[in-house]
């Protein structure tokens, strides 16, 4: 999976911390997020692509390998 | 940066641990065995006070869990599970077979730290992995 918070993030000039305090995660799963590490449960995705100025489809890209 | 009301609380009711253990100890309320109540008392004062302390100074304002860390947290949790119960299988049948045989005492021991060290370790290992569930 890859995500556009990072690019998003950077945009709005936001800290990991500030993005991180936003949706009520630590610093950590941020980091993970951006990584493509961790995939989020829909609410928090949610979350993310709000504090974003986003939408979900838009902030989190799925690859057909990651659907299997 | 203020400390959470949570850890407050806890360092006081670690501070009550602690000074009611001493007191106890002094006020001889088990004179066989002064030291008895302290014992009991003090790490569980100590731990009170320690763990708000070293949650504050690693967390600070950051929840001290999420998604992330609970999930982590559970998964620990069944890996470990599963290992105690393998050991446990085959404790039994080494018993059984006459291979090994283990004290009662010394069997609930061993469980107990297997269960307990391997949670932790499971949960450190996959929090440096990574969580993808």
């Amino acid at each position: 999976m890859k995500t556009r918070i990072k690019e998003l993030r950077a945009r709005q000039n936001l800290t990991q911390a500030d993005l991180a305090s936003m949706v009520e995660v630590r610093r950590e799963t941020i980091l993970f997020l951006e990584k493509g590490k961790y995939n989020p449960s829909l609410k928090l995705a949610h979350k993310v692509a709000v504090a974003l100025g986003s939408t979900i489809d838009e902030v989190f890209i799925f690859e057909e390998e990651d659907l299997h | 940066m203020g400390m959470k009301q949570k850890y407050k609380v806890q360092i006081a009711a670690g501070i009550s641990f602690l000074l009611a253990g001493i007191a106890l100890a002094f006020l001889e309320v088990w004179p066989e065995e002064h030291l008895t109540p302290f014992c009991y008392l003090a790490p569980v004062g100590l731990a009170l006070i320690i763990i708000p302390l070293v949650r504050h100074w690693r967390y600070g304002d950051e929840p001290q869990k999420d998604e992330r860390t609970s999930n982590i947290l559970t998964r620990g949790f069944v890996y470990s599970w599963h290992l105690t119960v393998g050991i446990m299988v085959a404790l039994f049948v080494m018993d059984d077979a006459g291979v090994m045989t283990m004290t009662v005492q010394n069997t609930l021991a061993l469980i107990i730290l297997v269960a307990t060290f391997s949670a932790l370790i499971f949960q450190g290992y996959l929090s440096r992995k990574e969580a993808s569930l």
